[in-house]
């Protein structure tokens, strides 16, 4: 149980940043399709 | 209780505790790559940004100061004890500087977030290393990636964090900063707390505990030692120093995009700034992808191997920057400076099994300690080196679009030092090897 809760804790943190991060990165995919110099 | 010897494992502990224990400490110091986020919030206060600026570069040198000093006394206190004097230090810090934004005192940032604060960042960074290694000396690449993933973790989770808190209080703070003091302050709780059950989670192996069913191989590698090498000899052999210039340079290459990334790319392809800081975005998703994937293949390929890897692939991909901004390929831009910030990962995630695989695994944490001294150099000279260049260019009249290749044939120069350094790596003299066992 403390294995599991210990990992889903720090999993769900990671997650978290790594799903803000994506988030923000979104607009740069949009830019790359859309945009030419 | 926060002794080691109060902390060796119970017989039938189960070791994958331990990487949950690190990394739910290494994700909160972590939150010092996330300092920029206060800076325009404190930057209201009167304070300018290059003063704010200071406080994450005090940080940083003390992380490596005290890293490289306390070093011996982390291996000889133990995980535990260490991990709470560093959340005692950085907690603190972070409650300093919100009193130092309420106060209006610029002084007691520095102090706060910078001293107090650098202190408990290279505490930390260091304290579960050693212990890590010990339990995962089957895979120690692996196990080092993942504490030191949760590090590089912790600029993801603390900006994004910081940002919301000082939207929560922003309309309800009587202080000024913009909700800064109150987000410190949460932070400082939140923080305590994880790193406290990290601390509370963390063991050490009994002496002479191995994994059930892994037998030390009987025929050593010729870079894998079984003996032990005291930091006070290890920092003087020139092995240590040819690691100290491959972080280095290592290091000094990965912020020469990360450093400039979001002008960078905004130059190079005339993208928008809302594209820019989703191009920051994927590279610190990159950074953290990198450590624990090449920390890990490096238990298969050999250190000297991985690094080889770096190196030669991230000078590679460096010089094709300047041929993919002429072909106007953002597409592969992102991709390639996305793969060159996984390599830059992966060199501070591989680095203390290296360690240990030239100096043993009693007192490596003590010898990372003093290594770490070359991040410290690399973060604070490097953004400025690179800066420094594109902005004589750029004020020598080359088109800012073309600003950024000199830094980028730089990058390749100094990949191809540490790919010599690495490449003169041999094994440590036996004359170095201790006989005596830690206890």
């Amino acid at each position: 149980m403390k294995l599991l809760l210990s990992w889903l804790f720090v999993i769900s943190a990671l997650g978290w940043g790594v799903l803000k991060s994506v988030q923000k990165a979104a607009p740069l995919f949009q830019s790359s399709q859309t945009h030419s110099r | 209780m926060f002794d080691r010897s109060h902390t060796i494992a119970p017989p039938g502990f189960n070791r994958w505790l331990v990487p949950p224990a690190a990394i739910a400490l290494q994700m909160c110091i972590g939150q010092v790559y996330g300092f920029s986020v206060f800076k325009k919030p404190l930057a209201t206060t009167g304070w300018t940004e290059s003063e704010i600026g200071i406080a994450y570069s005090i940080a940083l040198a003390l992380l490596g100061i005290s890293a490289a000093i306390f070093g011996k006394w982390v291996e000889k206190s133990g995980p535990r004890k260490t991990m709470v004097a560093s959340l005692l230090c950085f907690c603190s810090g972070l409650i300093l500087s919100a009193f130092a934004v309420r106060t209006h005192q610029l002084w007691l940032l520095y102090v706060g977030y910078g001293l107090i604060g650098g202190v408990g960042l290279g505490l930390g960074y260091i304290a579960p290393v050693s212990t890590l290694m010990r339990w995962f000396p089957d895979r120690p690449g692996m196990a080092t990636g993942m504490a030191i993933m949760g590090f590089g973790g912790g600029a993801l989770i603390g900006s994004p964090l910081a940002q919301e808190l000082m939207t929560h209080f922003k309309t309800t703070s009587t202080y000024p900063g913009q909700g800064a003091s109150e987000a410190l302050l949460t932070m400082a709780a939140l923080y305590a707390a994880s790193m406290a059950f990290g601390a509370w989670l963390i063991r050490v192996p009994p002496l002479g505990w191995h994994p059930q069913g892994w037998v030390p191989t009987l025929s050593p590698q010729k870079l894998v030692t079984t003996a032990n090498v005291s930091v006070d000899v290890a920092w003087k052999t020139p092995q240590f120093w040819l690691l100290w210039t491959v972080l280095c340079m290592n290091v000094t290459a990965g912020i020469g995009i990360l450093g400039q990334a979001s002008p960078m790319i905004q130059d190079m392809f005339n993208v928008t700034p809302a594209a820019a800081a989703g191009y920051v975005g994927l590279l610190s998703l990159c950074n953290l992808g990198g450590r624990f994937f090449w920390s890990s293949i490096s238990d298969l390929t050999g250190r000297k191997g991985i690094y080889f890897i770096y190196f030669i692939l991230g000078s590679t991909l460096y010089a094709s920057v300047p041929w993919i901004q002429h072909q106007n390929n953002v597409t592969l831009f992102v991709i390639v400076s996305g793969l060159i910030l996984t390599t830059y990962g992966g060199g501070f995630a591989t680095i203390p099994a290296y360690l240990r695989d030239l100096f043993g695994g009693q007192r490596v944490g003590a010898i990372h300690g003093r290594l770490i001294t070359a991040w410290s150099i690399a973060a604070i000279l490097g953004p400025q080196l690179v800066d420094r260049i594109s902005k004589s260019q750029k004020d020598a009249g080359v088109d800012p679009a073309l600003a950024y290749n000199s830094i980028f044939y730089l990058m390749v120069a100094l990949l191809i030092v540490g790919f010599t350094a690495n490449l003169l790596v041999r094994p440590v003299n036996p004359k170095h090897h201790l006989e005596d066992p830690l206890p």
